[in-house]
Parts: structure tokens; sequence; C-alpha cells
């Protein structure tokens, strides 16, 4: 009897810091191990990142220069735009399966009309993406079409778009400024990879401290209770649509800058990425469970493992093997994990 | 009512209503591929002349074979209410390890047993991971088409690889029975031998029942991850046999060869009148979507559209098509509540 109460303290003075990391009250009493592992899991996607660049840091050739850093950063940056669109969006308990074919779209706008000027070019390049979302969302909310359907549907439908707009051609840039956004350089980060932070802690920002991010974590956690409690299911379902279509715009833009042209036909494995990346960092395909920041170091360690395989020199079928791996075992330990959510 | 359902609908009966005019409304918004079907076939009868010979009409049904030898999987696959992205990176993956063992010098027997295990396994390591693992079907296959497409490219090496010469195995493709092509014969044999599965056997019957609503078949007593599973080994060896149609047809093994087939085989099976939600379909219908697809390319080829064009006007009509489906259910449902 005497005994009992130290074993079940300690844990709680090993891992003091995990106490917001457990935040089923109603669970089992994990043990000492089971309380790490739920802090593991909690924090997966920063522990792998962790991991990850310790072991590309001393393993790796050439990965702690200066040079790789500012190209990898900028290379992660752009898919990590669209995870961070992609989270709110899952969060609100939606997918969007097209963001490379909006992507592909945006950049195809920005390049074509870029004779208005860079800056409205730009603007028209993202709202090219925000308007797929707006479709996305009316099919969605309005027509009530099953999400993964209609964003399939809407993902042929843009792909077609672009190849006709561009007429199935690469279009370069050649207005003054067009290749800005996308290699203005300040300190190691360029342009892009600064964008990518700053959306992020936008998004964060939105997400942890307004109501509007309160509301999107409620709609996917239970839409017919956010509905009885007064909530615009349906119109804040569709913006978390625009919101990702207007995180894929931009994407495009930067991307479409920093080749200085627009091709057509990128943004196949984008959604692979983004999605992969957005699970692993701790949002559910569930609903209602998620946060940007998870996201956010989710974005990076991909970025730090494709950047070491293409340094390891490994092959690029591999790597089509490796995304593809991670991402069926993100889904199926998303099912387990959900599973014990839902019972705890 | 939650608009994210990720539940089967319930079977949709007829949609309520008044009068003939409703009926045939309801018919017409029931069988869509109907008046596709007869408005293509005037449209272009008046326009090109060319359209309406037989020749071209047999042409357009060794066009669609390819496309609906896929469709007949995944019309199983989608009246049991799941999908399967990952056919198109099977077809390439078999395609190119086919004709690598045909160049290889190996037998065409033990070369298409090898590509239908191939096509066995990749529908057994789907079937596990969506039907035991339960994991989201959708998401799940667009990884295993990744792994598929990743391992084509590896046995590929970025090499393409030929057909012998003279190789028998260019018969599939090339041989005739009649006025039709061994291709069209294979894809409606096959379609005829899985349609019947589908509605004359028991296996068929829990498919149906599985796709109307998972919860009630699985209390029933059928085991839902075993079909789950027995629908993606269906697709896979469909596959398969796609896979070896088309590359005789191309004489060649190329690890992009099944790029789209998903897509062109799901707007086949929406466009036939299968019913997206699953629980309701045929085979035959899948056949008769397959037909409509092919008519629809060929009739915007021979209208000089680029084939970009065909993409778009086919995601154009599935989405439309997948619109009206959704509506029907809502107004059913609405209906049953009062």
């Amino acid at each position: 009897m005497a005994e009992n109460p130290t074993p079940q303290e300690q844990p709680a003075v090993e891992t003091g810091q995990s106490e917001s990391a457990s935040p089923e009250p109603a669970g089992p009493p994990p043990g000492r191990w089971g309380e790490l592992l739920q802090w593991l899991i909690e924090y997966r996607a920063f522990v792998l990142l962790g991991l990850a660049l310790t072991y590309a840091v001393l393993f790796v050739p050439f990965f702690a220069t200066e040079r790789n850093i500012t190209q990898m950063t900028t290379q992660f940056s752009i898919d990590g735009i669209i995870s961070i669109g992609l989270t709110i969006l899952m969060i609100a308990w939606g997918i969007d399966l097209g963001v490379g074919a909006t992507l592909a779209l945006a950049g195809v706008v920005f390049a074509l009309s870029q004779d208005l000027g860079v800056p409205m070019a730009a603007l028209l390049g993202i709202l090219a993406g925000a308007g797929v979302g707006i479709v996305n969302g009316f099919v969605v909310t309005r027509m009530k079409v099953n999400f993964f359907i209609a964003t399939l549907s809407t993902m042929v439908a843009v792909k077609g778009l672009t190849f006709i707009i561009s007429d199935e051609t690469t279009i370069y840039g050649h207005a003054d400024g067009f290749g800005w956004m996308g290699s203005a350089k300040l300190g190691l980060f360029e342009f892009p990879a600064l964008a990518f932070f700053g959306i992020g802690i936008i998004a964060h920002w939105i997400m942890t401290q307004t109501s509007l991010g309160t509301y999107w974590y409620a709609i996917g956690g239970n839409s017919d209770a956010s509905h009885r409690a007064g909530l615009n299911v349906n119109r804040l379902f569709a913006l978390s649509f625009v919101v990702a279509g207007l995180c894929s715009g931009i994407a495009g833009v930067l991307l479409a800058s920093r080749a200085v042209s627009a091709n057509p036909g990128v943004g196949r494995d984008t959604a692979l990425f983004a999605i992969s990346a957005t699970v692993i960092g701790g949002t559910s395909l569930f609903g209602g469970v998620g946060n940007v920041l998870g996201a956010v170091a989710g974005v990076m360690f991909l970025g730090v493992v494709r950047n070491s395989l293409n340094l390891l020199g490994v092959s690029a079928y591999w790597q089509w093997v490796i995304q593809g791996v991670i991402l069926v075992s993100v889904v199926v330990s998303d099912v387990y994990m959900n599973r014990r959510r839902r019972t705890a | 009512m939650s608009f994210s359902s990720f539940t089967p609908a319930s079977i949709p009966g007829r949609l309520r209503g008044n009068g003939q005019l409703n009926a045939l409304g309801n018919f017409l918004l029931r069988e869509p591929q109907v008046v596709l079907t007869v408005a293509l076939v005037v449209l272009m009868g008046i326009l090109n002349p060319r359209f309406l010979t037989t020749r071209n009409l047999i042409n357009v049904l060794r066009q669609s074979s390819i496309n609906g030898i896929v469709t007949v999987g995944v019309c199983w696959m989608m009246i049991s209410g799941s999908f399967d992205l990952s056919v198109g990176a099977i077809v390439s993956l078999i395609s190119v390890t086919m004709v690598a063992m045909l160049e290889g010098g190996a037998g065409i027997a033990t070369t298409c047993i090898f590509g239908l295990a191939i096509g066995l396994a990749t529908g057994v390591f789907n079937g596990f991971l969506v039907g035991r693992l339960k994991a989201n079907p959708m998401l799940t296959t667009l990884g295993t088409m990744t792994i598929f497409q990743g391992i084509a490219l590896l046995s590929a090496g970025g090499y393409y690889y030929r057909v012998p010469r003279n190789s028998p195995f260019l018969l599939i493709a090339d041989g005739f029975i009649g006025p039709f092509a061994v291709p069209t014969i294979i894809f409606l044999a096959l379609a005829l031998v899985m349609h019947l599965v589908l509605s004359e056997t028991t296996l068929g019957a829990r498919v149906y029942a599985i796709g109307g609503d998972e919860e009630a078949a699985k209390l029933a007593g059928v085991r839902v991850p075993l079909y789950r599973t027995l629908m993606y080994i269906a697709t896979g060896v469909c596959s398969a046999v796609a896979a070896m149609v088309v590359s005789a047809r191309a004489g060649s093994g190329h690890y992009f060869i099944g790029l789209n087939y998903e897509f062109h085989a799901i707007t086949a099976s929406v466009l036939g009148g299968n019913y997206i939600f699953g629980g309701r379909g045929s085979v035959a219908r899948g056949v008769w979507g397959a037909i409509l697809v092919a008519l629809l390319n060929n009739s915007l080829t021979i209208l000089g559209f680029e084939p970009e064009t065909q993409l778009v006007v086919q995601g154009v009509v599935t989405a439309s098509l997948v619109a009206i489906q959704v509506m029907g259910r809502q107004k059913k449902t609405e209906t049953e509540n009062l």
C-alpha cells in the first residue's frame, strides 16, 4: 500500500512538461511507458524532425552547408504552404485531392497575365487558386457531394483547364521582376521559405487565438452539434476549402516565379506530400484534431528526408516508393489513433 | 444530417412525385447514359456522316475495350462502396514486368500467369489495408498507387521494353475473330462473367449488401473485410488483363502506360449510371459507360478537339452526374424524414 503512490508519482515528475500533451481526462491511467508513448505520438512530427535532422547533420555529406539549407528550405516551403492550408481544411474535416492541379493553374494564370505587371499577375494567380477553392466549397456544401469525389472531379477539370489556357506548353517569364518572389534572399532563407514560416505563424494564430479557428475545430469535431450551437457550418466549411485553394494559389505563384516559367504539368505528387506532412504533423483525417505548428514540423521532416535521400544519391524511383509507404503508414496509423481518441 | 458523412447511402428508390412528366424526368435522372448516348449519336450523326459507319462503331468498341476491362473491376469496387485509385499504376507495373519477361525470352503462358499473380498480389495488399485495417480507401490507394508506380519505375529503370517481333503475344491486340478484335472479345467475355457473378451469386448479393449499408451487412453476418479484400483482388486481376491487352497493343512495356486509367474507369462507371455511393448498379452499366466514354472521345477527336479537352469534358460530365446522384439522394432523405 505504501509503495503504490511512488510509481504513480514518478511519471508525473519525469515528464512534467507533458501535462498538456495528454488532454484525454477520461482515458485509462497510463503507465510510465504509456505516457511516454502518448507524448511521442502527440509530438511525433517534432520528434521525427529532430531525429532526421540529427542524422542528416551527422551522416549526410553536404547537408549542413549554407547553400543546401537555402535550397532545401525553399524546396519544401512551396509544398509546405499547401500543407498549411490543407491542415485548416482537414481540421474542419475536409480534404482536397486537387491541390497539385490548383498549384499548376495558379502558376499558369500568373505567367499568362504577367504583362499586367507582376504584382497584379501574382494577385490574379492567387485568386485563381481561391476560385478553385470557392468551386470546391460550393460543390461540397451546396451540392452535398462527398469531398473526396468532389475534389477529385474538380482536380481533373482544373488540370484540363490549365492545359487548355496554357496551350500545353511551358510559359516563360519575361516581365521585369517575374522571378523576384522565388529567389529574393534574406540571410539564409529565400522568400518562399519566409512566406512559408510567415503563413505558418498567421495560420497558427488564427487557429489558436481567433474564434474563426475555434469554429473550424468545432465543425470538424462535430458538425451536428456545431449546427445546433448556431454556427453556419456550411459557410465555415466552404471557407476552409477557400483557404486551401488560396494557399495552393500562393504556392503556385511562388513556384512559377522561382522557375521563371509556368509548366502546366507540375504538381503531380503535391497532394501526396502535403497530405502526408499534415497527418504526420498530428492532424487527423477524421476532423477536429490537429495543429498548424505540427504540420510545419511535418513539412520540414519530409523536406529533410527528401533532401537527404537526394544527397545520398538514392534513385528518384525509390523516393516514389518511400513517399507512398509514408502516406500509407500515416493513413493506417491515423485509423488507430482515431479509434483510441474516440474510446478515450 | 451530417454533410460530410462517410457512411454509405441507403439504396435510393424512385423520387416521389406525381405525373408522367415527373416519371420521365426521374427516369432520365436515373439513367443518364440513355440521354447521353441518344444525344451523342443523333448529334454526331448529323454533324459527321462518317461517325455512324459500321467501321467507326466497331473501332469505338475496340477503343473502349482496355478502359472497359479496367471498368469492369472498378464497377464491382464502386458497387461495394469503395474506391481504387491505384489501378492505373497496377497496369503500368504489370505491363513493364510482363514485357520485360517476354523480352527476356519467357513463355507467353508463364508471362501471363505471372502478370495475373502480380494483379492478385496488389489486390491483396490494397484489400488488407482497406478491408482489414479499415484505412480510408481514397488516401490508401493514393499511397499504394505511388508505391506501385515507384516499383514500375524501378523495374523499368527508365527504359522501354519491347515485345519481340512476331511474338504471338501481339495477337492479344491485333488478332481478329470474325469482325471483332480480340480485345473487344476479351472485354465482353470478362464483363459477362463478372456481370453474372455479381447478379446471380451469393457473393454478388453480399457485395450489394456491403455497398448499400456496411453496418447492416456486418450485423447480418457478412464478413466485410474478406469481401472488401475480394473486391480489390478483382480490380487487381482486371487491371492485369488490361495490362496484357495494352502491352500487346503498344508492343511495349512502358512505366506510365496506365496513367489516368483510374479516372477513365470511374468516369465510365458513373457515366453508365452506377451509383457512386455504392449498393446499386451493375457491370452491364459499366460496359455501357465504357463504350459511351469511347464514343465521346471518338466524337471529340472527329470534331478536332485536343486530347486534353476530352479530359475536361469527362471531368465535367462526371462531376455533374455525381451532383445529380447526390441531389437525388438528398431528395430521398427529405421525403423519408417527412
